[in-house]
């Protein structure tokens, strides 16, 4: 994939009212999508022909009868609202939460910059909805979880078996630099103390195609938006991340174990050894033991009878992500970035494990690269300060739930930008609030709602339906086919003012 | 004296909030502050807020479940 890898962000936000405690969310969160919307695209249908969700990964489909009516998104109804944003984003109400499912980048770097603007514009849509209040986290303590969905396109010719042993290895130990950190242990915080994701406590089977009960850690979801010889792979273990750092890291470092999935020759056996090394006997117990793990020590049990911790397989997985990409000659700008920060990252973490809580707590610049460990600091600063001893103190977790609240220009994150690595930049995010992506369909999507908003009817992933007149002066409807997500990009569509609009 | 301290560092927070978004991109490096500082700052900030409603707030976040 010479162009890059088509990547984005589906994140869904919680939202509470200041002045109405007692507000019903999906309530609140139809009243943000509906203040989302443009005035000129409020019009816009989203068209749900190319949904598909019992479609299996794993082969075959699932009766719509056997599923459960939350899995039926593409029922009447289903969506309470949705908007065509102008940046080729889609921002809806998924069950009772505002979301926003980013346009289609190609690269890491490009997809935060996406996944940024959308907190922006989200959080302006919850102003005008009468100061709603926005978090960007995934629990809220009291068993309730909602997701921070990754997408990535891949090669459809890679077993679906192979892509679900590499990635579980990764998923349940990636967590140690993309954890956004939690107050809180268990789905309704039964325990008290500090985990290093919000997300692992309700992740609680190995594969399924289920995402809002039973949710798994590799999902099956197979729809992939795109021609056949593609498989979109969605993935929902992951958290909300409101630092730079571990967002690229959990999207690039995914991106390239995908890539070594797809090469052939040498990387082949690169694949094999690493699911002969370290599969996992038990990848749920795993993943809670490796969130639950502050001292990032504890060994996790292998399939073939050993045993090792997350941080030592993340290096074997580095180091082959490494080898592969040097193997394919398959060299590119933000996949060397990636590399560079995911070394980085292990670094950080061999120091945090080595340091005890002073140590840790002195550790500027790898705090502003791991959210988890900023986020402990500020907990444990405070605990200090307040000789709080118990970590179930309703204190620590009001800190927590502050660092998740999405408010451009005040919030904690933004407070501490100085301090945070960032690799995003303000002028492309503001950009991106406006203006497709470039090097994807994304571009045209969103060339076609500048351009003839009034002419657009519907639009899917895949393809946008325009309502135009004939020579005859008849009323027809035209289709525009973006199924090839690096197609209608802008440098294919430079000259050529027709596919747009008539 | 402590008090004081407090209230200034509250004050440079709210004249940084005016300046809002357009403020160059800093990378990790470039406002290095003493370990800590930076984040006592904030804390001070926040700390009476989260002395006074922290229990209510914290109650008051229900949500519903999503994907």
């Amino acid at each position: 994939m010479s162009a890059g890898r088509v990547i984005g962000t589906e994140t869904e936000y919680a939202i509470a009212d200041p002045g109405d405690p007692g507000a019903d969310p999906r309530a609140l969160a139809l009243r943000l999508v509906r203040a989302a919307a443009q005035p000129d695209l409020a019009h816009i249908r989203w068209d749900y022909g190319g949904e598909d969700p019992v479609n299996d990964a794993r082969g075959g489909r699932l009766p719509r009868s056997a599923a459960a009516p939350s899995m039926l998104t593409d029922a009447p109804g289903a969506r309470l609202i949705d908007v065509a944003a102008a940046n080729g984003a889609r921002i809806y109400v998924d069950h009772a939460h505002p979301e926003y499912a980013s346009a289609e980048t190609v690269n890491a770097f490009d997809a935060l910059v996406q996944d940024r603007a959308g907190d922006r514009m989200m959080a302006q849509a919850a102003e005008r909805a009468g100061d709603l209040a926005l978090y960007k986290n995934n629990v809220d303590g009291k068993g309730a979880a909602w997701g921070s969905h990754e997408n990535y396109l891949m090669d459809r010719a890679v077993p679906f078996a192979r892509v679900a042993a590499l990635m579980t290895i990764h998923f349940v130990t990636r967590q140690i630099y993309t954890g956004s950190g939690r107050v809180g242990l268990g789905p309704r915080s039964e325990g008290a103390g500090f985990q290093l994701s919000q997300r692992a406590d309700y992740l609680t089977s190995r594969i399924g195609l289920q995402t809002t009960f039973g949710r798994p850690i590799i999902n099956t979801r197979d729809e992939s938006h795109a021609g056949p010889g593609s498989r979109r792979l969605h993935v929902i273990v992951g958290d909300a991340n409101r630092l730079d750092a571990p967002l690229v890291l959990k999207l690039g470092t995914t991106d390239l174990l995908l890539g070594l999935l797809e090469s052939e020759g040498d990387s082949t056996s690169l694949v094999d050894e690493l699911l002969d090394r370290w599969m996992l006997d038990d990848p749920v117990a795993a993943l809670h033991t490796v969130s639950h793990d502050v001292t990032l020590t504890k060994p996790l049990a292998l399939a073939n009878g050993g045993f090792a911790d997350a941080l030592a397989i993340q290096k074997a997985l580095l180091g082959a992500a490494r080898q592969g990409r040097r193997d394919a000659d398959r060299p590119g700008p933000a996949g060397d970035r990636v590399l560079k920060l995911w070394d980085q990252a292990l670094e950080d973490l061999a120091l945090v494990r080595s340091g005890d809580d002073e140590a840790r707590l002195a550790m500027h610049d790898q705090a502003g690269r791991l959210e988890w460990l900023l986020k402990w600091q500020l907990l444990e600063r405070l605990r200090r300060r307040r000789s709080i001893s118990d970590w179930s103190d309703p204190r620590l977790a009001a800190l927590d739930l502050a660092w998740a609240r999405v408010d451009p220009g005040r919030d904690l994150p933004w407070r501490l930008r100085g301090s945070v690595l960032r690799l995003a930049d303000s002028d492309q995010i503001t950009r991106a609030m406006d203006q497709g992506p470039e090097q994807t369909r994304a571009w045209c999507r969103s060339q076609l709602l500048h351009r003839c908003p009034d002419a657009v009817r519907a639009v899917s992933w895949s393809r946008v339906i325009l309502e135009e007149r004939g020579s005859d002066g008849e009323p027809g409807t035209r289709v525009v086919d973006l199924s090839d997500p690096l197609g209608h990009t802008r440098s294919s569509c430079r000259d050529d003012r027709d596919i747009y609009c008539r | 004296m402590a008090e004081a301290s407090q209230q200034g560092r509250r004050m440079a927070v709210g004249q940084q909030q005016e300046q809002e978004e357009d403020l160059p991109q800093t990378g990790a490096h470039e406002q290095d502050q003493a370990a800590g500082s930076d984040l006592d700052a904030v804390l001070d900030d926040i700390e009476t807020t989260l002395e006074t409603n922290a229990k209510e707030y914290v109650q008051g976040f229900v949500q519903k479940g999503g994907q």
